[in-house]
């Protein structure tokens, strides 16, 4: 059955699963082009970082966002300041986690949306470097 | 990894070497920030600068970017860092060799697709980089015409970005274009107006001419379209051609105010501006935060034009005495000060009352004295004082009007101020002194000998008229100025009463 593939939203799991779901895709999509996946939900004292990829040298700290269609629009729109805030505080203790001193360094967002019956994307975009001081 | 590149600012109308030096780091959350006391224009250049790159097909520097303009003490101005901040960017990532890029000053704009816009001020700055030791300067083909004839340095035009990558790297060969100054500069430019062009009038024309001959300021007083504005918008036709060094002096100028144009590059014909009267008073002298060059100094070595003088603000023209005086201006603000030079010949026209009929002898005036008195008390004495030549501007009859009579056209009056100008400058060779104009009282004993039935008529002028001090000064200053017309070592009498005819209107008007 169809439906039982899509989490159900109404429960907090349930967004989990979307979640975990459009990471996936995310995941998959930067490895088609050419980012190696270092490592994915990575947790730092302060939160989580959904993806964290590099390529040419340059690491990405990448958060996705998903959602399924129709849903209020365009899923990167859900980024907050105190959101990004929180991006940038991540991505500090994760170098200084794992000694990397001076590497460069950017915050992308993934947005996926799915259709809302099968759960296959209908729609990823990767928007690079999103915060800047 | 650091890069360097040189570039120029203007403060007045000097140009300062900026040392334009990029970092950039990782390890920090990406930015892109410029140091140095940027105005806005060079804190906007980042966005410009970020898609210019990007558009020019190179890649954009990841990671935190710092730009220092040096020396950080000075205030940087202008939309000319583009260019070599985006060279040194992509000197740091080494799609260029800093030594080669640090043989070069850059001045240029960018627009978003990366192609060269002009900067204001490319003279000045090419003329300040020679000074400072810099012998190759790249900048936009638009401001070519105006640099083309600096000598001492190599300058290179470019039309994008990407031509002046490509150059640096010596993929693209360009040469140097300057143009040695050749008589193509100094070549006549054609006026399109002409003295002969005014019917009747001659007596003002006649005034107009020992005006230019000896750099006289002077007041057209008439009714409304008896011909002042026409008159003095022909001025510039007779005055003598400007040398090589006033073009430049002029161009400079013209350069920081933005006001060359890329087809004709450098002021060639004596600068002619009119300004309204409803003009501010930085607008005329120069001023602002940032300060800018005013009308008088956009006027240098060319003419000032006031139309309608007693409707100006009465505080925008007293501001006119100290530069008339001076030849310069100097505009002081806590960063420090700016002077422009401001030599030029003023020349106003007004109507003698406010209904502008009051000497016509067809039309009646309906102007109360006061109403006349107030009129006229808006020109100040010391303003008055400065301008020695007042001409009546009479109505022509018809006669005038449909005579087919010419005057001189205007080159003929042009040589023959050219000679008085040529006599002036060997009498006060050595000294500061350029025209007559300038003469001070001490000097004037010495320059002006009179003939004894001169000085009797003088005297007697004095007496009979009723003359001031003051004006003994300018009327000898002016029959100077018409004796070296007539090439005469000595003042005659009829140079003497050609003289107090130029005066006799502060007395009809002013002493009511």
């Amino acid at each position: 059955m169809l439906i039982s593939i899509m989490p159900n939203r109404r429960s907090a799991s349930g967004n989990r699963a979307v979640g975990n779901l459009g990471e996936g895709h995310a995941a998959r999509f930067l490895r088609a082009r050419g980012y190696e996946i270092i490592g994915r939900n990575v947790k730092t004292y302060l939160g989580e970082i959904d993806i964290v990829a590099r390529k040419q040298k340059i690491l990405i700290f990448a958060e996705v966002k998903t959602r399924r269609e129709g849903n209020f629009g365009p899923p990167h729109n859900l980024i907050t300041r105190k959101k990004k805030r929180k991006l940038v505080q991540c991505a500090f203790v994760y170098c200084d986690m794992q000694g990397i001193d001076g590497a460069l360094w950017q915050i992308d967002v993934i947005s996926v949306e799915l259709y809302r019956a099968s759960g296959s994307v209908k729609k990823i975009e990767h928007f690079e470097n999103v915060i800047e001081e | 990894m650091i890069a360097k590149s040189l570039s120029a600012s203007v403060i007045g109308i000097d140009a300062y070497k900026i040392e334009v030096e990029v970092d950039i780091t990782g390890g920090a959350l990406p930015a892109f920030n410029i140091i140095g006391l940027p105005d806005t224009a060079i804190r906007e250049s980042r966005d410009r600068i970020k898609f210019a790159i990007k558009n020019s097909k190179y890649e954009f520097p990841k990671g935190k970017i710092t730009v220092n303009l040096a020396p950080a003490n000075v205030k940087k101005e202008g939309s000319g860092f583009d260019l070599p901040i985006a060279l040194s960017l992509l000197c740091a990532k080494g799609s260029i060799s800093q030594d080669r890029l640090f043989e070069f000053a850059a001045v240029g704009e960018l627009s978003l697709d990366g192609k060269l816009k002009e900067v204001r001020g490319a003279l000045p700055m090419c003329v300040g980089l020679k000074e400072k030791g810099v012998g190759k300067i790249m900048l936009p083909k638009r401001n070519l015409a105006e640099v083309m004839h600096v000598t001492g340095v190599k300058i290179y035009a470019f039309e994008c970005l990407r031509d002046v990558v490509d150059f640096s790297n010596g993929v693209l060969k360009s040469k140097s274009l300057n143009r040695n100054m050749s008589s193509k500069v100094t070549h006549k430019e054609k006026h399109r107006t002409d003295f002969s062009d005014v019917k009747g009038q001659e007596h003002v024309k006649r005034g107009l001419e020992v005006a230019a001959a000896g750099s006289h300021n002077a007041l057209l007083i008439g009714p409304p379209g008896s011909g002042k504005s026409m008159l003095a918008k022909r001025m510039p036709t007779i005055l003598s051609e400007m040398t090589t060094e006033e073009i430049l002096e002029a161009s400079k100028i013209h350069s920081v105010a933005g006001l060359l144009s890329p087809n004709k590059g450098l002021v060639r014909t004596r600068p002619f501006r009119d300004p309204h009267h409803t003009i501010s008073d930085a607008a005329l002298v120069g001023g602002g935060t940032m300060p800018m060059p005013g009308e008088i100094s956009l006027a240098h070595n060319g003419i000032l034009f006031l139309d309608e003088l007693p409707e100006f603000k009465r505080n925008v023209l007293e501001l006119l005495r100290q530069p008339i005086e001076d030849g310069e201006i100097r505009i002081s603000r806590i960063q420090g000060n700016n002077v422009y030079p401001s030599r030029f010949m003023l020349i106003t026209a007004m109507n003698p009352c406010p209904c502008g009929y009051f000497t016509d002898p067809k039309k009646e005036c309906h102007c109360t004295a006061y109403q006349i008195q107030r009129y006229l008390s808006k020109i100040s004495g010391p303003l008055l004082d400065r301008i020695d030549i007042h001409l009546n501007v009479p109505r022509l009859n018809y006669g005038e009007l449909s005579g087919r009579r010419k005057g001189d056209p205007s080159e003929k009056i042009r040589e023959r101020v050219n000679k008085a100008r040529k006599r002036q400058k060997a009498r006060y060779k050595g000294g500061a002194l350029l025209f007559n104009a300038y003469l001070e009282s001490k000097e004037l004993e010495n320059h002006c000998n009179l003939e004894k039935d001169a000085e009797e008529l003088l005297k007697m002028a004095i007496l009979e008229l009723g003359i001031s001090a003051r004006a003994y000064d300018k009327i000898l200053k002016v029959s100077r100025t018409i004796a070296d017309l007539e090439e005469k070592e000595t003042i005659e009498a009829s140079h003497i009463s050609e003289a107090i005819s130029y005066r006799s209107l502060d007395r009809d008007f002013w002493m009511m």
